[in-house]
Formats: structure tokens, C-alpha cells, sequence
């Protein structure tokens, strides 16, 4: 088969990262013949869900190819449960309450029933949220991708404040609501984000015009705002630490308000079977508009020259087959070092880690989808960034929950990461069915990956290098990024227009062009596709 | 159980490339067929209702658009579906042999709550054509091998058998469908569109 594959092609992607497969989509739908290929057996890179069998192969990858450690290094897996269920090994003989096997949620899980349910399981590498009118929402909507895409609310935003988790108030309703503050403090709190998300360019500007080199905090303390209340919005909002900004601040508050309302109680949507579809959302609309995809397909050699008309052209050697293209989009961890233009010299990689646990981090009544953004333990520290998932999101089967932490590296991810783990769940193994305050974990995968989220440039302009996965919330940068290098391919032409929907598309009987595609008019305004 | 509410079958066509799988779709949905061949461009899915049993069932048909070329359709593909139809063409053995990879793949990839009782339909396309080379026996012997699969000989260029055998497939996918019902423990997914505000709480979202 794949000596069918055509060897000429205007745009050739390497890689199925978000931010390639943004550019890949955008090329083939503005009529680019484009070729898109992945050297693995999945899509999305480090930017892939894997379920539990994948995740052990990746593991297993990683730890036995010294190359692949560029990328992803310190990988510790633990279990905190037993291989095998008791029946079988009958080795305790602790009085475990036997009889009627008790409360049917608190199910004993061993090794071998998570490997009996592993294709329940949906584990991200590259854990993120969408802000609801954010650019990737937008994008989704006003492409029309989001057809190929369903999506959770998070359905609450937690924080860690006098060494417990609570709830922050979002929206008027949990501003009201709370009793965690009292009703001055509710008053400040409602004039001050009012007063922020209010704000046009020039009162912006005018209010903040002092506050250039304070910080967040520094601002938030001159309006007088209580030490719970600053807690509140500095880290809870807009996810900073006192060295924050006042400026970002003000910015994050503004992204994180301005996305409250439209679809729930919180700002904030979560992938359905997590960030890993994403990208092959935007793969689909790109072979639907004719790109060719080919997974399993490495490359071995990228070369340009310049043709007799003064064209550059991409060469790539992969599998004995020499493949040409006038620009070749490829991802940071698979371009050939010669290409990139020497790397920036500050980058701080990231500590991650992936909990499986038996209950949520804070019991409630519906199944929770959370946000809880953790603050510094102390000064060297950074915040950290906590997503607990659960079996509504095809994460995981029922029962469990997949918890995410996502921090920028201070030491290693176990060292970064082990002390909130401890404040949050029991990591002590032991009996599942006894009822502790917080839940167990039950496996757990510490991990640091490289930082590669700096824009890279290239010694070649046609050849653009994407950025890999960065530790932030959203996927903005990689929105941001991808429409960059669409412009500098495609300058002049429309990043994503909408995609037609199905009817829209006409058949001819006998055609030897592809098929027409109708735009229906009559709605015109309906249509918009912003608000 | 509300039986009134308006039903969407997802229903996923797999196949070697060129054994028909756009032009099916086409002639079922569209009633046109185009004898020219090209790998599949633009079709993504389309959307027909049909009448089953006095229920209004609006079927979404996927097409594979072109990934299955290269062995290169991703696991979002198979997420949902109801029902999993799998074509090859009647004269060429080869696309016979790869039903058994295809449906393997579907199994693994989609991995449905029910793998032993999903429902598949397998369709032997272009018997208008004379150089047949699987027959009707063989075919009918794998599906029967297969928790008897239904089978349909089908002609997308002459609209042989494909209104019947889309019945099928919508009846199967239905009693699929119901029975996932009962199941969904989670049913509020939110899907993305411009004009959506999303469960808009009463005059909630202008922030705080």
C-alpha cells in the first residue's frame, strides 16, 4: 500500500500535534494539497490520550529509547494496590467486612481489573481546558470543526486556602451563595470584577497606567480587598502567584469572567475523552477537504534545494521514498537539529503527574469535573495546576477518578509534585473500602517533560517548526501559533473559514472536478460566526 | 422511557479504499451515483431520516473520508457508533479478506459496552459488474461464522438493495441505540454552536 503514496504534495506535516494538525486543517481547506504523516501508530504526539494499555506501552517506549528522554524523562510508575484480587491470592487475613461486600461504589481494584478495563480508560498526556469564549472555542465554531467534538463543563473551580480545598465562587449566584465569605467581602468582590470586566481600553488604561511594574497582588491589597478575598482572585481566577503582574492579572480575571455563562457554572469545557481528540478533530476536517494521512511513518532525511525557477523545494526521505513539497510544517521533536535556529537559552521544562484514585477530592452530589488550582507551598515553589476528571468524561471507568497535576519544574516531578498529592489524597495504599476523608490513590505517574513550547524559528524559510505542548491552562498559544505559520504559508488567505455542513454540499452526476461546495444564503446573519 | 424523543443514529462505514463506501452513502442518501472513481474528497457525513417501526431516526452516516487509505483513521472516528457497516467488493477477494481486520480494528478502537452483540451489517458491493469473484455462499458462510452478521448484495451504481439494506442497519442500530439508553448514566454532552449560550442561567453571564 504504501507504494501508492503520491510523492508530490505543496504542503508536507510531519507530526499530529495540536498545532500541526491546526496548520494541516488549514492548508486543506483553503485548497492545499497536503500530506500529513506521524512516525507512531496514534495521533497527537505529546499531545495524545492513551488508554491504559497505550499508556504502558509509552512508558515502556520512553524508559527503553534514550532518544525519546529528550522529551519526556523521570517517568515513575507506582501502584498503591494489590496485582491480583484477594480471591485469588487469598493472602490477607484482615477482617474485611465480608458480608454483602458493603457499599457496591467502594469496589476493590486490583492491577488486574484496571488491565481488564483498560480501553475505559482515556489518559492525557497534554491535560488542558478551553475558556468557553476563548480563541479555540471560537475556532471550533467558526470552522465548524466543533461538529466533530463533544464537550463537559468543569463544573467547579476549587482552591486551597487555610490548608483545606474550597469552593470559588464564579458567578453572581456562588458569589451570593457562599458562606465561605462574608457579605462586605461579597460586596467588594462583586464591585471589583465588575469593575474588571467592565473596563474598555481606555479606562483600562487610565486605571492601570501606575501599576506597570507592581504586582497583581500590590494592586488587589490597594483596593482594599481582604487576604481571603486576594487569595480568592489572584489565585483561584487568574491562577497567579504573588509575583503575578498586575497587568497579566488583570488579563486573566478579564479571559476568565468575560467566559463565564455560556455553558455552565464555570468558565471552563473539558474534551470529551479528553485533549487527545482534539487534534484529530482537526485532522478529520483536513482529510475530508483531501489531505492525505499516514501514520507509521517515519522520516529519515529533510533537505532543501532550490529549484531552476529560484523555487525552494522540501525534500524528505522516508521509508526508500523521496517525498517533495514546497513547505514542510513539522513538530520541534521531530526536526532534524540542522533546521532549527539555536534554541533560546531560558526554558523551564515542565513536572507532571497522573493519579488514579477510588472517590473525588471533595465529595459532591452530582459527578464533579474540576478545576483547582493549588498555590505555592513557599516561595521556591511554583502554583500548580490540578484537573480531576471522571468516568462522565470517558476518562475512566466508573468508580475511579484521573487527577492531573501540571506545574513548571523546580527539582523533578515527584519532588514538585508528591507534596500536594499528600495534602489531597491518602497515598498510603491499604484497604479501599475504609472510609477516609480524602480518596485513595490507587496508581500514580510522575513525569517531566521538555520545555518546547517556545516559538522555534527555522534555517529555511519553507520550513516552520510547531512548537511543542507548553504548561498553560488553554491552548491558546498553539491556536495562536498554528495561524501564524497558516499565514506565512498562505498569506493573504482565510485561517479556517467555515466548513460547509453536509447539505450543503452538492454532488454533481458527472464530474471530474471535486464536488461543488453551496453556500446557503438566506441567513445570512445567522451565520456569523462571532457574537 | 421517553420513545418520542428524537433519536441520532451514528452509523460508521468501513472498507478497503474503493470498494464503494462514498458511493453507498450517496445513492442512499442522495440517489446518485458518479461512475467516476476518486479517492474520497469532501464527503464527510451525511444525514438521512428514516422510518423505523412509526420512529422518526435520524441516521448520520461517517465516511472513513479517505483516512483508511494509509490504515490511518484515528480512534475519535469510532467514538458513539451505533451501528458499524462494513462494505467490500464482490469482485476483488482482497477486500473480502480485510473484513476481518476491519471489524477486529472497529472492536478494538471503538470498543463497544457490548462487543459480542454489536450490531454490524456487511455490505458485497458492485454486483451490477461481471467479473464477480467472491460468492454469495462465502460471504454468507463469514457472516454466519461471525454471531450472523446480516449480509446484502448490493449495487450503489443501480440502487440494488442499498434502501433495504440501510433499513436493516437503522433497525439494528436502533435496538443498539435503546438498549445504550438505559446505560447513559451521563447524557448532557455539550455540543459547540454560534448561536449557543449553552444552558444560560438566568441573566448570569455578564461575569459576576
Amino acid at each position: 500500500m504504501d507504494d501508492d503514496l503520491p510523492t508530490d504534495f505543496q504542503v508536507i506535516v510531519v507530526g499530529t500535534g495540536m498545532v500541526e494538525s491546526i496548520v494541516a486543517a488549514a492548508c486543506s481547506r483553503i485548497g492545499k494539497n497536503v500530506l500529513h504523516l506521524d512516525s507512531s501508530d496514534h495521533y497527537g504526539g505529546l499531545w495524545a490520550s492513551y488508554n491504559f494499555d497505550g499508556l504502558q506501552k509509552f512508558i515502556k517506549e520512553v524508559n527503553s529509547d534514550p532518544k525519546r528522554q529528550l522529551q519526556v524523562y523521570n517517568l515513575a510508575e507506582k501502584w498503591y494496590i494489590e496485582k491480583a484480587s484477594a480471591e485469588e491470592s487469598k493472602a490477607e487475613g484482615e477482617e474485611k467486612p465480608e458480608d454483602g461486600k458493603g457499599d457496591p461504589a467502594k469496589k476493590v481494584w486490583t492491577q488486574d481489573s484496571f488491565a481488564a478495563e483498560y480501553r475505559k480508560f482515556n489518559i492525557d498526556m497534554t491535560p488542558k481546558l478551553l475558556f468557553s469564549r476563548g480563541p479555540l472555542v471560537e475556532l471550533l465554531i467558526s470552522s465548524n470543526i466543533a461538529r466533530y467534538a463533544e464537550f463537559r463543563c468543569v463544573t467547579r473551580v476549587l482552591t486551597w486556602l487555610s490548608d483545606k480545598l474550597m469552593p470559588v465562587p464564579c458567578s453572581r449566584a456562588d458569589v451570593f451563595a457562599t458562606e465561605a465569605v462574608g457579605i462586605v467581602e461579597k460586596r467588594q468582590l462583586m464591585k471589583m470584577l465588575t469593575s474588571i470586566v467592565g473596563y474598555n481600553e481606555e479606562e483600562m488604561n487610565n486605571e492601570f497606567k501606575d501599576w506597570n511594574d507592581k504586582t497583581f497582588k500590590e494592586y488587589l491589597t490597594h483596593k482594599g480587598l481582604t487576604p481571603n478575598l486576594i487569595h480568592y482572585v489572584l489565585s483561584a481566577i487568574a491562577g497567579g502567584t504573588n509575583s503575578m503582574p498586575c497587568l497579566e492579572g488583570v488579563k486573566e480575571c478579564k479571559k476568565f469572567l468575560m467566559s463565564l455563562g455560556r455553558y455552565g457554572n464555570t468558565p471552563f469545557l473539558w474534551p470529551m475523552y479528553g485533549s487527545g481528540e482534539l487534534p484529530q478533530c482537526f485532522c478529520r476536517l483536513c482529510a475530508v477537504f483531501g489531505g492525505v494521512y499516514c501514520l507509521n511513518r517515519p522520516i529519515d532525511k529533510v533537505q532543501t534545494k532550490t529549484a531552476d525557477d529560484g523555487k525552494t523545494v522540501v525534500t524528505i526521505d522516508s521509508k526508500s521514498k523521496t517525498l517533495n513539497c514546497d513547505h514542510l510544517v513539522i513538530g520541534i521533536n521531530e526536526c532534524p537539529k540542522d533546521l532549527i535556529s539555536p534554541e533560546p537559552a531560558e526554558s523551564c521544562d515542565i513536572s507532571k503527574a497522573v493519579f488514579i484514585t477510588n472517590g473525588s477530592i471533595m465529595k459532591s452530589d452530582k459527578e464533579p469535573l474540576t478545576l483547582l488550582r493549588f498555590p505555592p507551598l513557599s516561595d521556591e515553589d511554583n502554583a500548580v495546576t490540578v484537573l480531576e476528571v471522571g468516568p462522565a468524561t470517558g476518562s475512566c471507568p466508573k468508580g475511579l477518578f484521573v487527577v492531573y497535576f501540571i506545574t513548571n519544574k523546580v527539582k523533578d516531578a515527584e519532588s514538585d509534585l508528591m507534596p500536594i498529592a499528600e495534602k489531597i489524597f491518602d497515598m498510603s495504599g491499604g484497604d479501599q473500602t475504609a472510609d477516609t476523608e480524602k480518596p485513595k490513590c490507587l496508581w500514580s505517574l510522575f513525569y517531566n517533560v521538555k520545555d518546547t513550547s517556545a516559538p522555534v524559528a527555522s534555517t529555511a524559510d519553507s520550513v516552520h517548526v510547531c512548537s511543542g505542548p507548553d504548561a498553560g491552562l488553554d491552548f491558546d498559544r498553539a491556536v495562536e501559533q498554528a495561524e501564524q505559520i497558516f499565514k506565512k504559508i498562505c498569506p493573504g488567505q482565510e485561517f479556517l473559514p467555515r466548513a460547509p455542513d453536509p447539505e450543503e454540499i452538492v454532488f454533481e452526476d458527472d464530474v471530474t472536478h471535486g464536488p461543488e461546495f453551496q453556500r446557503e444564503d438566506e441567513d445570512a446573519e445567522g451565520d456569523a460566526p462571532k457574537e | 422511557m421517553s420513545s418520542r424523543k428524537k433519536v441520532l443514529l451514528k452509523v460508521i462505514i468501513l472498507g478497503d479504499s474503493g470498494v464503494g463506501k462514498t458511493s453507498l452513502m450517496n445513492q442512499f442518501v442522495n440517489k446518485k451515483f458518479s461512475n467516476q472513481y476518486k479517492a474520497t474528497i469532501g464527503a464527510d457525513f451525511l444525514t438521512k431520516e428514516v422510518i423505523v417501526d412509526d420512529r422518526i431516526v435520524t441516521m448520520q452516516i461517517w465516511d472513513t473520508a479517505g483516512q483508511e487509505r494509509f490504515q490511518s483513521l484515528g480512534v475519535a472516528f469510532y467514538r458513539g457508533a451505533d451501528c458499524c457497516v462494513l462494505v467490500f467488493d464482490v469482485t476483488a477477494p482482497n477486500t473480502f479478506k480485510s473484513l476481518e481486520s476491519w471489524r477486529d480494528e472497529f472492536l478494538i478502537q471503538a470498543s463497544p459496552r457490548d462487543p459480542d452483540n454489536f450490531p454490524f451489517v456487511i455490505l458485497g458491493n458492485k454486483v451490477d459488474l461481471d467479473n464477480r469473484a467472491v460468492s454469495a455462499k462465502r460471504a454468507q458462510q463469514w457472516c454466519q461464522s461471525k454471531n450472523d452478521i446480516p449480509y446484502f448484495e448490493t449495487s450503489a451504481k443501480e440502487a440494488v438493495n442499498v434502501e433495504l439494506a440501510f433499513q436493516t442497519i437503522a433497525r439494528n442500530a436502533l435496538a443498539q441505540e435503546t438498549e445504550a439508553e438505559l446505560y447513559n448514566e451521563f447524557p448532557d454532552q455539550i455540543k459547540l454552536n454560534a448561536n449557543d449560550n449553552g444552558r444560560n442561567r438566568d441573566g448570569d453571564n455578564c461575569a459576576c
